[in-house]
């Protein structure tokens, strides 16, 4: 057990997410988690690869390389169906652990 | 679905690892680059830095990603394997040492499995679950010694006749207890095979059909009548009759008789002993009784065994408690009841039953040991030599250690270095073992029929487990070597410790070496001097000079027209250089005789020799003492070809006559109210059939005409260097005289009793050629061990000279260490011989197995190879310069 793997679940859901819109790559996945959640969530950049390895390994995402606006090669990460489906339950159990939490919370 | 591109994923990082890292350097350059692109857009100052600094350890990535992918173990072991080989390439010969030595004793070990696993493992081919087939065995008390008892699968008939009374009919195969050997003339060929006499049931129990034809119908099952019927094997049948299936029905001859062929047998089946069967004849045929003697089957000769099928040990038990009721109740002629024998069952295999096994197999268990015990030695020798080298790569695994591996990961390499040792020897010992195998084959039992090649499934697998045991065993050393080391102490180098020189684990491993060869040269020796015994025992007749010549024919008896011409024969015989004496005899000496009762006149009873009131004697010509050697102690020979008079042998004079001279005294042979014949000689004593005879039986010669004992033999004297020119041209002289005859056997005596030998021949071969092996290899592994220690010791050498140690001062150190560990093995070894003495006891001849003479030849052996072994790099380190060793590191 690393000590990423805290963080793992969320991240993983969280570039699942990303890819469930268009497919990006690495760099761009990272901006657009900065941008969309307004500078708070901040992917240590260095265990994005790692992540997304993972995803890789467990066939959740593929890769090709391709060619990026700027002219140059880049490596495109798509989601696959599993990939979705994962997206899917992850976003429940989220969905459910947060209202749990708000409940007690007292919305507060 | 995830899962394949998940895999698929991982095998193309497992396959080509490089290609994808280039890619994840790809990928994180096009990351920073871009990083370092906005931040210069956003007006940093250093862009490139600071992507640097946001984006982490590029480093760190790489191997987090790399370690997130492929099957990392197989990668390690990949990566394990490669450096293992890379190590082994860069030192050939130590290699090459290595491997061969394993592969030896490797080797060996799968030969003698194979051999082990066919005599008491294997059992016979095709048969129908041959575990539920057991052999029947009379258990009885021994007739001249009432304390030991026997188990014998040789049964007389009518005890048979009882048992198949019990059970059902088909449910008792009879078959002949030997297999003669036969010749079978198939159109104009002549083939030699081995038959067995059986009946119906036989076949049923083992499970063996028909591969043409059909087995014996109940006609051919009687015993009463002689038909001349047989079924051959499929072996037989591709043999001489090339797989024709007109063999069935088909007309041959087997001795004199026309025999017709009824079926053939399934394939693969040869009977149930060692040696092959390929003919099998109904029980009727076995009539060796002259016309006026009671019918065979109503006579007590033992000759016929039982085999029966029980399905379960119940049904056995249910069986054998009314059989052996049966059995005792069967009155024996001359003894009365046995009420002490019982019936017992064995395996099919009977090497592994209760009966008393052959004395070569019992030596080839022993040699097993031994193999086993050579496998021992060959392990210890190799852990010595990588541990050795374990020692002179300390700083590599340092280093090593101080980066981080750990010890696991140390370990796994190391043991993946001598599963690649152990492999690479297993292929070696594969080849060795067909190559020795095929040997062992000629040497041990070569009766013994070998269904499969030397190398069978089960050798195989045996062969593997082996290898992996040893590459195991072979590893703990260095790698507990690797365990214990110490990081910073190898690391600064310098001085090296005298402690370095002495090891625990090298000591230990030497020792054990030294204690093992020991025994190995202890059992040598004690089977040599056994062989040397069991040669040397006096037969009476002079065994190396003494040849027969037999001439036989196939179809024909020729007893009377070789008597005929016997006399031309002697005096040709006579004429041929180097022959110094002839005679002619009934038989050649221990290879037959006759026996009849004598008689003392005015005596009603006569004294008994070695349990027996009759004596043996041999029909034979004037002359035969001086042809076969045999000292004639007082009186003479024969005068003529028909004198009267017997000569006896000294104990029956002994015996007969106590405190007189025998000659001149008579005996009246074989009926009371015959004429009594005079004694004109007496010879030494003579052995009756075998070499290892203990009592004497009463012997004696004649030399009369008698054309129911006719002297048939041809017998020679002559230097053994001359025997194969002479057996040439005696046998075209046979031939030429005697042209019906067919076949013409020139042998020595000492051929003749070679069989009798051969165990105590084989102990004493494979025993003498092992030891030296393991001789060898242990005479490496002090050569190399002392020569490490002695190179980790320079400095120490260096100081000694430089304070005026003299060549004879530094070889007088090294050896001394050296003998000590040889030593403290020999005393070991001598510790461990003692005790396993017991095992080898039985077979022995003429010699205990703790005769001091051989423990001190054997430690001497040992002590003077380890003084040899440590000799060598005494004189290198006392050259040592010690100015040169001093200033270096």
């Amino acid at each position: 057990m690393t000590r990423t793997d805290l963080l793992a679940g969320t991240l993983d859901m969280l570039v699942l997410r990303t890819l469930s819109v268009q497919s990006l790559h690495g760099y761009a996945i990272a901006q657009h988690i900065a941008k969309s959640s307004e500078g708070v969530l901040k992917v240590e950049q260095g265990s994005l690869y790692p992540a997304l390895e993972r995803l890789l390994n467990k066939g959740l995402v593929t890769a090709k390389w391709a060619e990026s606006p700027t002219k140059r090669q880049a490596r495109y990460y798509t989601i696959t169906r599993a990939g979705r489906k994962l997206l899917e339950q992850k976003t429940e159990d989220y969905d459910r652990v947060a209202l749990a939490i708000a409940r007690i919370m007292g919305r507060a | 679905m995830s899962a394949i591109h998940g895999f698929l994923h991982r095998l193309r990082v497992l396959f080509d690892p490089e290609s994808y890292a280039r890619e994840v350097e790809r990928e994180i350059r096009f990351h920073l680059e871009l990083e370092e692109m906005h931040r210069r857009n956003a007006g940093d100052v250093e862009p490139e830095l600071a992507a640097r600094r946001e984006f982490g350890n590029p480093t760190y990535t790489r191997e987090e990603v790399r370690r997130m992918t492929g099957f990392e173990w197989l990668d390690r072991i990949r990566q394990d394997l490669s450096y293992a080989w890379r190590g082994l390439r860069q030192s050939p010969g130590f290699t090459a040492a290595i491997v061969l030595t394993l592969g030896l004793g490797l080797g060996v070990n799968a030969a003698m499995f194979t051999f082990l696993d066919r005599v008491f493992v294997k059992p016979p081919g095709g048969i129908a679950e041959p575990q539920q087939v057991r052999r029947l065995y009379y258990d009885q008390v021994m007739r001249r010694s009432e304390d030991r008892r026997i188990a014998s699968t040789v049964m007389r008939y009518p005890h048979i006749r009882e048992i198949t009374r019990l059970a059902d009919s088909g449910a008792v195969g009879i078959h002949t207890s030997f297999r003669d050997s036969i010749a079978i003339q198939v159109g104009a060929r002549i083939v030699a095979a081995r038959r067995t006499l059986a009946n119906n049931a036989y076949f049923g129990v083992l499970g063996v059909r028909p591969l043409l034809g059909r087995f014996f119908d109940p006609i051919e099952d009687r015993i009463d009548t002689r038909t001349s019927v047989a079924i051959i094997s499929h072996s037989l049948w591709r043999r001489a009759f090339n797989a024709d299936p007109g063999a069935v029905g088909s007309v041959v001859q087997i001795g004199d008789h026309p025999v017709t062929i009824v079926g053939v047998a399934g394939e693969g089946f040869l009977g149930i002993d060692l040696d092959r069967s390929e003919v099998w004849m109904p029980i009727s045929n076995y009539n060796t009784d002259p016309p006026t003697t009671p019918a065979w089957y109503d006579t007590y000769r033992n000759n016929f065994s039982v085999i029966m099928r029980f399905p379960t040990a119940e049904a056995e038990r249910r069986f054998l408690e009314p059989a052996t009721r049966a059995f005792q109740g069967v009155r024996i002629p001359r003894y009365g009841f046995d009420t002490t024998g019982f019936l017992r069952t064995g395996p099919l295999v009977a090497a592994a039953g209760p009966g008393t096994p052959d004395r070569e197999v019992s030596v080839s268990l022993r040699l097993g040991g031994v193999a086993l015990i050579v496998l021992l030695i060959t392990i210890a020798n190799v852990s010595n030599l990588l541990l050795v080298r374990a020692t002179r790569r300390g700083r590599e695994i340092a280093v090593r250690r101080a980066v981080g591996a750990s010890r696991v990961r140390i370990f796994a390499q190391l043991f993946t270095e001598s599963a690649l040792l152990a492999a690479l020897a297993g292929a070696v010992a594969v080849l060795l073992a067909v190559w020795v195998g095929s040997l062992l084959r000629s040497l041990l039992l070569p009766r013994v029929h070998w269904a499969s090649g030397p190398l069978d499934m089960r050798t195989g697998v045996f062969a593997l487990g082996a290898t992996l045991v040893a590459g195991l065993l072979v590893g703990l050393a260095p790698a507990f070597h690797a365990w214990g080391t110490d990081v910073v102490s190898s690391l600064k180098g310098g001085a090296k410790s005298a402690r370095q020189g002495r090891s625990h684990a090298r000591s230990l491993l030497l020792v054990s070496q030294a204690a093992l060869s020991v025994v190995l040269l202890v059992g040598a020796g004690l089977f040599v001097r056994s062989l040397r015994n069991v040669r040397s025992i006096d037969v009476g007749y002079d065994v190396d000079r003494t040849v027969s010549v037999v001439a036989s024919a196939a179809k024909q008896d020729l007893s009377a027209d070789v008597a005929r011409v016997m006399p031309a024969l002697m005096e040709r015989a006579a004429a041929i250089p180097g022959v110094e004496a002839v005679a002619s005899a009934a038989m050649a000496p221990m290879r037959g005789s006759s026996v009849t009762m004598l008689y003392l006149p005015g005596r009603d009873s006569v004294p008994k020799m070695n349990g027996a009131r009759g004596a043996y004697f041999l029909n034979v010509s004037p002359g035969f003492f001086r042809a076969t050697g045999l000292p004639l102690l007082e009186g003479r020979d024969f005068a003529a070809a028909d004198g009267r008079g017997i000569v006896v042998t000294e104990s029956m004079a002994r015996t007969w006559w106590p405190g007189e001279s025998a000659v001149g005294k008579c005996v009246i042979r074989k009926k009371r109210e015959g004429p009594c014949v005079p004694v004109i000689g007496v010879v030494a004593d003579v052995h009756t059939m075998s070499v290892l005879e203990k009592e004497r039986d009463a012997w004696y010669y004649v030399a009369e005409p008698d054309p129911d004992n006719e002297r048939e033999v041809l017998l020679l004297r002559a230097d053994p260097a001359r025997h194969a020119a002479i057996a040439q041209i005696i046998t075209t002289e046979v031939q030429r005289v005697l042209p019906a005859a067919s076949q013409v056997r020139v042998r020595s005596m000492l051929t003749d009793l070679e069989p009798e030998m051969r165990p105590w021949k084989l102990g004493a071969t494979l025993f003498t050629g092992m030891g030296l092996l393991a001789l060898i290899v242990a005479a490496v592994g002090i050569y190399s061990v002392i020569a490490y220690a002695t190179s980790q010791r320079t400095n120490e050498m260096g100081i000694r000279i430089a304070l005026g140690a003299q060549l004879r001062d530094i070889t007088r150190l090294v050896v001394g260490e050296g003998l000590r560990a040889v030593g403290a093995g020999i005393l070991a070894g001598v510790v461990l011989s003692l005790a396993a003495g017991r095992l080898v006891a039985s077979l022995l001849y003429g010699i205990t197995p703790r005769d001091p003479g051989v423990f001190i030849v054997a430690a001497l052996v040992l002590g003077v190879i380890g003084v040899g072994a440590s000799v060598i790099p005494a004189l290198r380190a006392a050259k040592v310069d010690p100015i040169s060793s001093l200033r270096t590191d």
